[in-house]
């Protein structure tokens, strides 16, 4: 029988709830307070300044503006990221148009969100306030904030890589905190809500989605194992074997229709070419071994980082092998397969880091082993204060706030000392520094994508007049192909239909398979006229410039000069 | 102590694989206790009786928990220098795109290579070390009255934690100084991976001495 609470205990219970409540207000609104830039236009402006926004085209912008105009992701336009960003994108441009100053903006408002979920996750997980705070720092420090960001060279912040951002793996933090749930108490609804953001997960980033996809696999292997050989875990409210199959059910039911929609139903007519458009890059990375940067390249050029690289690999396998002892020896517990699926999905995200051997894909993995660094500070915190206690005599109740103390100073430290912390354009920037110089904006009238430096005062003339160019030409009804990395931007701005979605241009024709693919389209379906730089644009794409070049001039002649920029019309 | 005791707070302990019984009320289960005689579990039980050991073990439950730590530590600092070695080693494919048929960008950017193959069967292997480091550690405790077990452990985890320590540290400013003599085409010399092989096989060749020597010097006592 249960003692009846009394009024007053009751009461100052409530009162403590309450403000445990403030206080965890007050963290969130701090955590979002550093992530948050009241700046759009100087974020986006920061942004373009130094891509011209190649990775955010490449990322969402030219599948959004393609799929905006009718064409089916994956079949008629690579999407190699993902399917389910520009859907969204394009879902909510009437109420917030599509374009890239929007596009970033809602980036980083997802990004506030995520991390507050982060928090959430790290609260539910230690059940400590200052270790999930001061964890949610040292994690902002080392991703949001690395300090790799600014070894860039210019200015900039982590979201000029959408593909480094929390858009990477935007269900990871939700997908781990339904995990953590269903691991405490396994209700059908805990499993099919981990399903279904798994599927969700999918649908929006490939490559991430499919990592979350095998950890949901293995945490259902896991609950096998653990119930085969006699582990302790909490028992499933539900039938194991029907809450499993609804799990998968919601999986493949999110994951499959939302494929069906991006694809505009070419999933089931053209499986072939629907599956080379989405999944085509991570087979080429997986199966053919396409890599970008090899590892010895790495030691020669980033030694440095050789033993951060291997700490993050180290403490992934730690989780991983110490749940695979612990479920072999019957001793799993929840608090074990949570961290062994957080081991494992962090090897997953070190995959991106071994496809592109580079310092600052490091910061992929940032959340995962956080979240493992912080659940192991908050398991030694009682037995370290039960050491010092037993050396210094002190009670230990004085000495248990010490560690979650220190990890709140060592998160604020992490951040004060990296300079992209300091330069981000956040509020506390602004409150310390004031405004930012005003610099170019792009487009005056709506004094959007703003703060340019003004040696792009050329670029930026340019890419007006060929904005006013296809504006004109599209009033008039005569269809025309942008050849340049602008092309997205100027499509966006325009509202004209991109020609053959987002062809591989410059940068990213990587082989001349691809370049005569591009080649042989123009000469044979080429529109009426064609936007062409006069020059290229460097000498690392110079081969791909001229070879288009060559083709323009064999179908096509010079109308006139746009900035840097030609017109041609077709002969 | 692992990551893994995160979010144990509440949770009752278990200690030498002794059974909790249920509270009362609570979403904690009694542990589990095989149903049936499935193929499967015939499997593992046959499989997994070494490890069973630990269920058994006199160690206490603070020294068995550094003792398999360690042995972990050591299995990890193993596996990564074989991970690293293997995507070293198996690096660049052997017939990398034809220059010709990529562009300059297609040149600087597409270097196919094994690394991924490295990477996931030092993942593999790994495990599988772990699963022997942690045996060779039973194996090591078995046998032993209480307060030599206790002993061995605690002599087992320094052991390990160092040896780990020591060969994870040299294999990594070795590879480091080795990035100087990396070829154009991406590779290392047979000589400079023999070399970054060196620390993971001395620490494995002192591990399997300092247990030989705990057998032969703590077994022969009475």
């Amino acid at each position: 029988m249960s003692q009846p609470v009394r009024p007053s205990e009751a009461r100052a219970g409530l009162l403590r709830r309450l403000a445990g409540f403030g206080i965890d207000g007050v963290l969130v609104s701090l955590i979002v307070s550093l992530v948050y830039t009241p700046l759009p236009a100087q974020l986006a402006g920061l942004v373009f300044a130094n891509d011209l926004f190649f990775h955010w085209d490449h990322f969402v912008m030219g599948p959004a503006v393609a799929w905006h105009h009718g064409m089916a992701l994956g079949t008629d336009v690579y999407s190699q990221y993902g399917e389910g960003w520009p859907i969204l994108l394009d879902a909510i441009s009437p109420w917030l148009p599509l374009g890239h100053q929007n596009t970033i903006w809602l980036a980083m408002l997802y990004g506030c969100l995520h991390h507050v979920g982060l928090y959430v996750l790290l609260r539910a997980a230690v059940r400590s306030r200052p270790l999930a705070f001061g964890g949610t720092l040292a994690i902002l420090a080392t991703s949001l904030f690395s300090p790799l960001v600014a070894q860039h060279g210019h200015p900039t912040v982590l979201w000029q890589w959408p593909s480094l951002s929390v858009l990477r793996a935007p269900m990871d933090v939700w997908f781990f905190l339904c995990l953590l749930l269903h691991l405490r108490r396994p209700t059908a609804t805990r499993a099919v809500a981990a399903g279904a953001i798994a599927g969700l997960g999918l649908w929006l980033e490939t490559d991430t989605g499919i990592f979350l996809v095998g950890t949901l696999a293995v945490y259902g292997a896991s609950r096998f194992v653990a119930a085969e050989l006699g582990s302790r875990l909490p028992r499933a409210v539900a039938p194991a074997g029907p809450t499993f199959a609804a799990s998968l059910v919601a999986l493949f039911g999110v994951a499959v229709t939302g494929l069906a929609i991006a694809s505009r139903g070419t999933i089931f007519s053209e499986p072939g070419a629907f599956l080379a458009g989405w999944i085509g890059g991570v087979i080429n990375s997986s199966a053919r071994g396409v890599g970008a940067s090899y590892l010895t390249y790495f030691l020669r050029d980033h030694g440095a980082y050789l033993a951060p690289a291997l700490a993050v690999l180290g403490i992934g396998l730690f989780a991983v092998c110490d749940t695979t002892v612990r479920l072999l020896q019957a001793r799993a517990t929840p608090a074990s397969v949570f961290s062994g699926c957080l081991g494992l999905y962090a090897l997953g995200r070190c995959t991106l880091f071994v496809w592109r051997t580079v310092p600052i894909r490091l910061t992929l993995a940032a959340i995962p082993i956080g979240v493992l660094v912080v659940g192991a500070l908050a398991a030694l915190r009682r037995p370290l204060a039960a050491r010092i206690a037993q050396a210094t005599g002190l009670g230990p109740r004085w000495l248990e706030p010490i560690l979650p103390t220190f990890v709140v100073l060592a998160g604020v430290s992490l951040l004060l000392a990296s300079p992209s912390f300091r330069s981000y354009p956040n509020l506390w920037q602004l409150a310390r520094s004031g405004p930012p110089e005003p610099g170019l904006v792009l487009f005056p009238e709506k004094t959007e994508i703003a703060g340019l430096p003004d040696e792009l005062r050329p670029v930026i003339r340019s890419i007006r007049t060929v904005i006013a160019e296809v504006r004109s030409l599209r009033s008039r009804g005569e269809p025309v192909a942008v050849l340049d990395p602008i092309k997205t931007l100027v499509y966006v701005e325009t509202g004209a239909p991109p020609w053959r979605g987002d062809a591989s241009l410059f940068l990213n024709t990587w082989t001349r398979e691809d370049l005569h693919a591009l080649r042989d389209a123009v000469e044979r379906d080429g529109p009426e006229h064609v936007i062409f730089r006069s020059v290229a644009p460097s000498r690392a794409v110079a081969d791909s410039w001229r070879a288009l070049r060559d083709t323009l001039e064999q179908r096509y002649v010079p109308a006139h000069k746009l900035g840097v920029f030609e017109r041609w019309d077709r002969r | 102590m692992s990551p893994a005791s995160m979010a144990e707070e509440g949770s009752p302990t278990r200690p030498h694989g002794g059974a909790v019984p249920a509270r009362p009320g609570s979403a904690w289960a009694a542990p589990t206790r095989p149903k049936g005689n499935t193929a499967v579990r015939r499997v593992f039980a046959a499989a997994l009786r070494p490890l069973r050991l630990d269920r058994d073990s006199l160690v206490s439950r603070q020294g068995r928990a550094w003792g398999t730590g360690s042995a972990l530590a050591f299995a990890v600092s193993l596996g990564l220098q074989l991970t690293v070695l293997a995507m070293l080693a198996l690096g660049p494919l052997a017939e990398p795109f034809a220059a010709s048929t990529l562009t300059a960008m297609g040149q600087k950017n597409m270097r196919p290579e094994n690394d991924l193959l490295g990477f996931y069967a030092g993942c593999v292997t790994t495990v599988a070390l772990s699963w022997a480091a942690v045996r060779l550690l039973e194996a090591r405790l078995a046998g032993l009255t209480a307060l030599r077990a206790e002993r061995a452990a605690r002599r087992a985890s320094r052991v390990q934690g160092v040896l780990a320590a020591a060969s994870l540290g040299l294999f990594s400013s070795w590879a480091q100084a080795a990035g100087a003599s990396v070829t154009a085409d991406g590779r290392l010399s047979g000589s400079t991976l023999a070399r970054l092989a060196l620390p993971g096989i001395l620490a494995l060749a002192l591990l399997l001495a300092d247990h030989v020597v705990a057998r032969r010097g703590l077994g022969s006592a009475p």
